[in-house]
């Protein structure tokens, strides 16, 4: 009988254990999380209502940037986006829901955002009649169509109503299709997509590159799809000067700059439109505050309650001051940063501003206030537990296989605490144990924390980390502060880092190491060195380059065989040794590396020329006091442009197994492993079977066994993540090649790459478009989890094996990397299995492990989640780097995480 | 008179598809008739520059570009400056 039997039963019944436990067995019984969220009633009703909005899409800021933007076609290219921001923040609608203390959000929408035409515009005038009929067809309600409401939390998967759902994601009225298309076709042509595509098609190498991203080699083209993002933001100078400062410092630069070279006579001139351009925008922001101000004092005329009626006359006052003025209290001070947040994300489409260390940014204004009794500690508590809802809140609209196949709708907005000061001790303060608390009071996907952990952390501050670990909320991360000072100094040093300015460091996006700064603010007379983003994006570069699929186009001599496309020309190698294998693969690699960096820094030098960062650079040192903006080199750190990879275990285990099997023992010829692979080992697609995940695949039912000695073989080879120097080995010689190797690659601001590995979703969506692998893994499931994740059921000797397995590089020569460990509840209990988690996670650090996180959940519940999403709205889960409500992560990424080795012991 | 939900001042629109009355502090399905007495939000579809030219879009009339600007009826206009009631 071999009527679907699943991969866990044809094993079983070659006596192969795989149940993907590890270190004891789980109760029977479904076992909660220990940590029990308490938030504050206030805090708990806009969570509610959080959970039941749909992400919702309007044409408000299109409209107005593309009406303006379009009345200028003769204007300098800086001040016409200038222009264009202006109009779109200046006639943003304002909404204020009760309860709200901090206010204002990306569109007229709880959870709002809207498209950006003048990045690319393709999708929606390719979809024009799918969108037009949709649009026509929606006219009645029916109660029908809304009992599906929940599915997929809040993505639009489909349409209902008068929704038109766009890219499985985002709801838009039908009311507002024909403008969209309208406002699309006016960018035809003039998107950085558009003017791009026409520039890099003049690349040698731009057929490789397409076919790259055709065959899912590389996963997005970062120039028009995030243009920003994976960075720290910088709220320092609109906090020191207030906006009206700000715009009298332009203005007094003008004066000095204009028809003035200043010895540099490429872009000396530029500085005059560059402050103007910065005039424009701030205008355009207090405009938009000062709506909102205007709201609040409506609903405060309107109001009957009286505390609510107070709480909107409070907001408005609060938003009447820091429209013109630097903030006064704590308060202003979180309501101005939660502005310039929402603002910068605004600006472009941005994944992963991260606000960075806003302990350290806040603290002035929390010591102040608590010692003068002008707020409390409970206060503070709840505004934090507040500005979770509103960073969960926050979409980005960008393209569908970008926001679902890579980010899983995920935005990064993630905070740091811990690390250093700025004299070299401990940073941890009062507020970030707040922030601790706020994130285990309510337990959102925002803002996900990380903490930088250092040998000089209060042990009662690492205990609380590891308690809000216990809720499972997958944060917060530990990173390591010694590594990331480590690699700034490497990586920025050139541009005149010192290892004091290293130590504000923090992360941008889910775990990139990015660079900051101190910069001293004066509160009431004393002097607060607080730090900030100073560096570019780290989003941008040659990213999610698919390791497994390289090496499928390696040993199938460079064509794909999912799609049967010649993707790289034929190296015609008989690989007859592992040499000539490893030699063969590392020249795919650079033949692709290279074609999508040409490309990329195209599509990049044509965002810099029309769509430039007006908001985000002028709160970069130094662009103020330069004059020069993020696309002049304006900012203190450019190198940050990087090489991403994915899939980097499942590359290392099937190399072992080439090796093992093919190379050393000689059990199985390359073209007898090459003829299973395409045979898929006898069984079927993930896709026939709709499940990613390795145990549940199934035996076709014409299957004769053939290749199930062959398949064990593989299976059975050494694995990572076991300390077994046979498959590290193959990691080590990989990371010591990939950490020199992106040095080759440079970015249009002329700097040298460096390696970033994260895998966000990709290993889902990449590994969907993969065949199997030699490592045993079946065509079209999902690759092992971020960078140094064990393959499911693969890491058998717990987790001090998989960490020495995770350590045998240097982890400094990389901005990241990243470790993943699912635990099953009952490991961690009480306060003994806080401390062990403690140790577990110090054990890593002192190895030199960047970073490691933890999965606390039992993987019964998470089958029960996916069988039942409706009754799980609220659980989250960690993915990769970020953590993200389970019934919003693609089904391949379910897959993974149920299938993952469960640790029941550490 | 009365107005869909989503026309109306007293209506806070959560998503594209419901929000909350502000006055009984429900959740409202913005299709639906809000009470009488509900006032008019603001739109281009209620303001005299709006000429609408097929179903949802149209053209402003207080644009100064030539051609005049596109416009489109649903757009709440609370924010612009040339609204004509
Ligand atoms: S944009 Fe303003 S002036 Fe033009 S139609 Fe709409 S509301 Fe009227």
């Amino acid at each position: 009988m071999t009527r679907n039997r699943t991969f866990k039963q044809v094993l079983a019944d070659a006596g192969i254990a795989m149940d993907f436990e590890a270190g004891g067995h789980a109760p029977e019984v479904v076992m909660d999380r220990e940590v029990k969220p308490e938030p504050h009633p206030r805090s708990a009703r806009l969570k509610e209502l959080f959970l039941q909005t749909l992400s919702s899409a309007n044409n408000e800021f299109p409209y107005w940037y593309t009406r303006e933007y379009m009345a200028h076609d003769s204007e300098i290219p800086v001040v016409r986006r200038a222009r264009a921001l202006k109009a779109a923040f200046s006639h943003l609608t304002p909404v204020i829901y009760p309860g709200e203390k901090l206010v204002m959000h990306k569109a007229h929408y709880f959870r709002g955002s809207f498209p950006m035409p003048w990045l690319s515009e393709g999708f929606y005038v390719a979809k024009e009649d799918e969108l037009f009929q949709d649009a026509l067809k929606r006219g009645s309600t029916s109660a029908d169509e809304h009992s599906k409401f929940g599915l997929g939390g809040g993505n639009v998967v489909r349409s209902f109503n008068r929704i038109v759902s766009i890219a499985g994601k985002f709801g838009m009225r039908q009311e507002e299709i024909p403008a969209l298309l309208k406002l699309s076709k006016m960018w035809v042509g003039k998107s950085v997509d558009d003017i791009g595509h026409r520039y890099e098609q003049m690349c040698p190498d731009y057929d490789t590159k397409e076919k790259c991203m055709r065959n899912i080699v590389c996963m997005f083209d970062s120039g028009y799809t995030l243009p920003q993002g994976r960075e720290v933001i910088n709220y320092y100078y609109p906090l020191e000067y207030g906006f009206d400062g700000l715009i009298e410092m332009a203005r007094e630069r003008i004066a000095s700059v204009a028809g003035n070279a200043d010895g540099d006579g490429m872009v000396g001139m530029n500085r005059l439109y560059n402050y103007e351009a910065v005039v424009l925008v701030i205008e355009g922001i207090q405009a938009w505050i000062t709506n909102y101000a205007k709201e609040a004092r409506r609903l405060e005329a309107i109001e009957r309650d009286a505390a609510q009626r107070k709480e909107y006359g409070d907001i408005a006052q609060c938003l009447e001051w820091i429209a013109h003025n630097p903030p006064r209290t704590f308060y202003e001070a979180f309501q101005m940063i939660e502005t310039i947040h929402l603002g910068v994300l605004n600006e472009d489409a941005i994944s992963g501003m991260s606000p960075g260390r806003i302990g350290q940014v806040l603290y002035p204004y929390f010591e102040q206030d608590i010692a003068a009794g002008r707020i409390t500690e409970d206060e503070v508590l709840e505004l934090l537990e507040l500005d979770r809802v509103v960073k969960t809140s926050i979409d980005c609209f960008a393209s569908c296989g970008v926001v679902g196949g890579v980010l899983s709708g995920n935005t990064f907005n993630t905070v740091s605490v811990g690390g250093l000061d700025a004299k070299g001790q401990s940073a941890a303060n009062r507020l970030e144990y707040l922030i601790l608390q706020a994130g285990m009071n309510n337990p959102m996907p925002q803002s996900t924390i990380a903490l930088l952990y250092d040998e000089k952390l209060p042990e009662d501050f690492l205990l609380l980390a590891s308690k809000v670990i216990k809720t499972g909320a997958g944060y917060p991360a530990f990173m390591n502060n010694e590594i990331g000072i480590k690699f700034m100094m490497s990586q920025y040093a050139h541009e005149g880092m010192t290892p004091q300015e290293a130590t504000a460091w923090a992360i941008g996006g889910c775990l990139e190491s990015s660079p900051c700064c101190w910069l001293p603010l004066h509160l009431n007379g004393k002097e607060y060195l607080i730090p900030g983003g100073a560096g570019q994006p780290t989003s941008v570069g040659i990213h999610f380059m698919s390791l497994p699929k390289i090496l499928e186009l390696t040993i199938f001599n460079g064509q794909d065989q999912r799609t049967m496309e010649q993707v790289v020309p034929p190296h015609d190698s008989p690989l007859a040794t592992y040499e000539d294998l490893w030699a063969a693969f590392k020249s795919y690699w650079e033949i692709m590396c290279r074609a999508v960096e040409k490309a990329n820094n195209i599509q990049h030098d044509v965002w810099r020329k029309n769509n430039m960062a007006v908001l985000n650079s002028l709160l970069k040192p130094d662009c103020l006091s330069r004059g020069h903006l993020i696309n002049e080199l304006g900012y203190r750190y450019n190198a940050t442009f990087n090489v991403e990879s994915a899939g980097t275990i499942t590359m290392v285990n099937s190399l072992a197994a080439l090796k093992k099997v093919v190379y050393d023992d000689r059990q199985a010829t390359l073209d007898e492993v090459k003829a299973a692979i395409v045979d898929n080992f006898g069984f079927k697609d993930a896709h026939e079977i709709n499940s990613f995940s390795i145990a549940d695949q199934q035996k076709r039912d014409s299957d004769d066994r053939k290749w199930d000695k062959l398949h064990f073989r593989l299976l059975q080879a050494p694995k990572y993540g076991n300390d077994d120097p046979y498959a590290d080995d193959i990691l080590r010689e990989w990371e010591e090649y990939f950490c020199e190797d992106c040095k080759n690659y440079t970015s249009l601001y002329a700097h040298p790459m460096y390696p970033c590995q994260i895998s966000v979703s990709t290993h889902g969506a990449m590994g969907s478009a993969c065949r199997a692998t030699p490592d045993g893994r079946l065509s079209g499931t999902t690759f092992a989890d971020a960078s140094l994740s064990a393959y499911p059921g693969t890491d058998r000797n717990g987790p001090f094996a998989l960490m020495n397995s995770a350590t045998v590089w240097d982890h400094s020569n990389s901005q990241n990397s990243q470790l993943n460990i699912k635990i099953h509840p009952s490991a961690i209990r009480g306060h003994e299995g806080g401390r062990k988690l403690l140790d577990l996670t110090r054990a890593y650090m002192r190895k030199g492990g960047f970073h490691v996180q933890y999965n606390v959940v039992d993987t019964k519940m998470l089958r029960e989640a996916q069988a039942r999403p409706e009754e799980f709205r609220d659980l989250m889960v960690r993915v990769a780097g970020f953590t993200q409500y389970w019934v919003e992560i693609g089904k391949s990424v379910q897959d993974e995480l149920i299938a993952r080795t469960e640790y029941e012991g550490i | 008179m009365t107005f869909t939900y989503r026309d109306t001042r007293e209506f806070i629109p959560v998503d594209a598809d419901k929000g909350l009355d502000r006055l009984t502090g429900k959740l409202v399905q913005a299709d639906t008739d809000a009470p009488a007495g509900y006032t008019r939000l603001p739109k281009c579809k209620f303001c005299k520059n709006y000429m609408e030219e097929a179903a949802n879009i149209g053209v402003c009339g207080a644009s100064a570009m030539d051609p005049k600007f596109m416009a489109y009826g649903d757009m709440i206009a609370v924010t612009c400056e040339s609204y004509a009631d």
